[in-house]
């Protein structure tokens, strides 16, 4: 095997683990793809030290939040002025799931549209869904979030709160719920 | 809340993973072959040959030195000249002459003692770092294009 069928078979491997998380942090498939792309180049040039090594799912998981982190920063520079106009916009932290909703017990156990989910966390705004997604997804801690985004502990908390209550307005069960 | 947390993070637990689209991976082998077909010394610092990084962290430590020695001078030179005109009107030209021509001395000394005595070792370093580099790249040339044209 040559280096080059080497690294496709790398490239081939993990894909879809680079671009998913892009893609979750992003919202965007069409930036996942360039923030893939410059994760796995990032990789090329390291391959004699990362590409038989185990730790290369760990070192992408990482390049690839860190380098979501610094697109957002750098071509989003509208991300913090729109995270604080949008604490106006978004429903009361108190705000729950409608009373005519199925209630959370009953859409834990229901068979929930996963699509619709999918599509609820891509339409999030970025300060919501990208402190959920390395909450749920990265599995971050509260505290790690507030560092790496630069906002406030309590920030992080209130966004994914309302993160998490737009995201459960969107589940919905595919059939009646069973008792 | 928690009830909320839980009921999110299960769900979210459930939701398959996106699939790459089919156009990355001959994306990436493209900017691959494309970083590859580039000089040496248009990659990342890292990637240099060990000779050549060696050679730039000489070359950047002596320009920090030179710079160091320019700034101090200057700013003798400057604090001399300040001096003397806020001396007043009526201070000597002399004088301002005068610490001129001492942050010239200590420019010379500088150069002299600390600059001068390392540029023959640090010329016949480079120039072997040069040649060993030149070396090497030829020798890579006749290896690692095998690396991504095959």
């Amino acid at each position: 095997m040559t280096g080059a069928d080497e690294f496709e078979a790398f490239v081939r491997r993990y894909q879809d683990m680079v671009f998913a998380t892009a893609l979750r942090l992003l919202g965007s498939p069409a930036e996942a793809e360039d923030v893939a792309q410059t994760v796995f180049l990032k990789a090329f040039e390291r391959f004699d030290q990362i590409g038989r090594s185990d730790a290369a799912a760990g070192w992408l998981k990482t390049a690839t939040r860190n380098a979501c982190l610094n697109h957002l920063a750098r071509y989003r520079s509208r991300w913090r002025l729109f995270s604080e106009l949008a604490r106006d916009e978004a429903p009361p932290a108190h705000e729950g799931v409608a009373d005519s909703a199925p209630s959370p017990e009953d859409l834990l156990t229901a068979a929930v549209d996963l699509q619709a989910l999918e599509r609820a966390l891509m339409a999030l705004p970025d300060h919501q869904r990208v402190p959920l997604v390395l909450y749920h997804f990265e599995e971050a801690s509260y505290q790690d979030i507030a560092t790496a985004l630069g906002v406030s502990l309590a920030k992080v908390k209130s966004d994914i709160h309302r993160g998490r209550l737009a995201l459960s307005r969107a589940l919905r069960p595919l059939g009646p719920v069973v008792p | 809340m928690r009830e909320l947390e839980a009921l999110v993070a299960h769900h979210l637990a459930r939701l398959p993973l996106p699939r790459a689209p089919l156009t990355l991976v001959p994306r990436v082998m493209a900017a691959a072959e494309a970083w590859m077909a580039r000089p040496w010394y248009r990659r990342a610092w890292f990637t240099w040959p060990a000779g050549w990084q060696a050679a730039a962290v000489v070359l950047v430590a002596a320009m920090a030195a030179a710079g160091v020695g320019i700034l101090s001078t200057g700013w003798l030179a400057a604090t001399g000249a300040w001096s003397s005109v806020a001396a007043g009107p009526g201070a000597p030209l002399e004088r301002w002459v005068g610490e001129l021509d001492a942050a010239a001395i200590l420019a010379r000394v500088v150069w002299t003692v600390l600059v001068e005595p390392l540029l023959p070792y640090l010329f016949t370093v480079v120039s072997l770092m040069c040649a060993a580099c030149a070396a090497g790249a030829v020798a890579l040339n006749r290896v690692v294009p095998g690396r991504m044209s095959s």
